[in-house]
């Protein structure tokens, strides 16, 4: 990975630099289709909201004033890209409603959960498990359920804060509360959380 | 003691993710050595979060990332516009200020120009569209009458004395 900074490849980039338009590309693609497929999980569309997202930063990236960081720009361009797709996902389907946990979608489920259970049925049960705790998010307001997709994705609550355009402490608040409902729901369909 | 639990289990959750002082890291830690309750309320929200992450966990292997740059390539005119061309270059001071300067400098000369030349003490250069009549033999001494003063200018340039003789 280069070691440029992101200031001096955004201004780059905007001035039409192609291979630095590249590295920003290279630095920044595993979090846009991190984020992306933790809204959508359909490989697909992920596919087309990373490419969506990264035509508009190119697009726009003169724009881009440095009032907060790079990473963070992005990363609402990003959220802001995926729930338009989520929206336009509901139209089509109107009387399908799409969700996180929607089966019809085309979730690559191979994904989830399987580095934390081996045998046929700890799969099954951890399946089910990462099922009921989609569903619980699909459920939350779409701040919250922003604020947890983003922290699930590494950000720190100030990066969070400043994607979502409120305070560390909000952010900080909401995650406990998110927390202690998915506490709430997998205890409630599983007894102890632990167990 | 029940105080002291409600004002930690607040915190319990940025405690594991790192998100506290040092000093209210310190502050958590001294009381979870002594309180069971939070303690077990700690590791419910550790394996919350890790629930979370694992639930939305992608694996990027098989992700064509290069595919998805060819599209974004293709689809992407990388040089700006004249418009941003035009917006970069006033941005940027060091490259119009001197032009500016130079322009302004010029402005002024041009101005000026006609005070003086045609101020009291100078000397204005002869029109040549004036000079009613040029005297020389040999082109040494030169005789000019202009029509202004009437009166002739007299250029005595070296070699002279062969025109005298």
């Amino acid at each position: 990975m280069s070691s440029f900074t992101d200031e001096y490849l955004v201004k780059s980039c905007a001035a039409g630099n192609r291979r630095h338009c590249r590295l920003i590309y290279e630095r920044y693609k595993k979090l846009v289709y991190g984020v992306a497929w933790k809204y959508l999980h359909d490989v697909e569309t992920v596919k087309d909201v990373t490419q969506e997202t990264f035509l508009k930063v190119f697009k726009n990236l003169s724009k881009f004033r440095y009032d907060s960081s790079f990473k963070t720009w992005l990363a609402r361009i990003t959220v802001n890209v995926s729930i338009s797709h989520i929206r336009a996902m509901k139209n089509r389907k109107a009387d399908d409603h799409f969700s996180l946990n929607d089966p019809d979608n085309n979730r690559n489920e191979k994904n989830i959960g399987e580095d934390t259970a081996t045998d046929p049925q700890s799969l099954l049960l951890q399946k089910e498990k990462n099922r009921q705790v989609i569903q619980a998010i699909d459920k939350l307001k779409t701040e919250e359920k922003t604020t947890i997709l983003l922290w699930s994705e590494g950000f720190t609550y100030a990066e969070i804060a400043e994607t979502t355009k409120t305070n560390a402490k909000t952010v900080g608040t909401r995650i406990y509360h998110i927390k202690m409902k998915l506490i709430k729901k997998i205890n409630a369909s599983y007894g102890r959380i632990n167990r | 003691m029940k105080n002291e639990c409600i004002y930690i289990s607040g915190r319990l959750s940025a405690y594991s993710d790192k998100e506290v002082s040092e000093e209210k890291r310190r502050e958590v830690e001294i009381h979870l050595e002594t309180c069971r309750k939070c303690r077990t309320k700690l590791g419910e929200l550790e394996k919350a979060g890790t629930a979370v992450k694992t639930a939305l966990s992608c694996d990027e292997a098989d992700i064509d990332f290069s595919g998805i740059w060819e599209k974004i390539e293709s689809n992407t005119d990388f040089r700006p516009s004249l418009w941003q061309r035009i917006i970069r270059f006033a941005g940027k001071p060091v490259v119009w200020m001197p032009a500016v300067f130079a322009g302004a400098a010029a402005c002024l000369l041009i101005c000026f120009m006609p005070n003086f030349h045609s101020g009291p003490d100078r000397q204005t250069p002869m029109q040549a569209g004036l000079v009613e009549s040029v005297y020389s033999s040999t082109g040494q001494v030169m005789v000019m009458q202009t029509a202004i003063s009437g009166s002739p200018l007299i250029w005595i340039l070296p070699g002279a004395d062969k025109e005298a003789g």
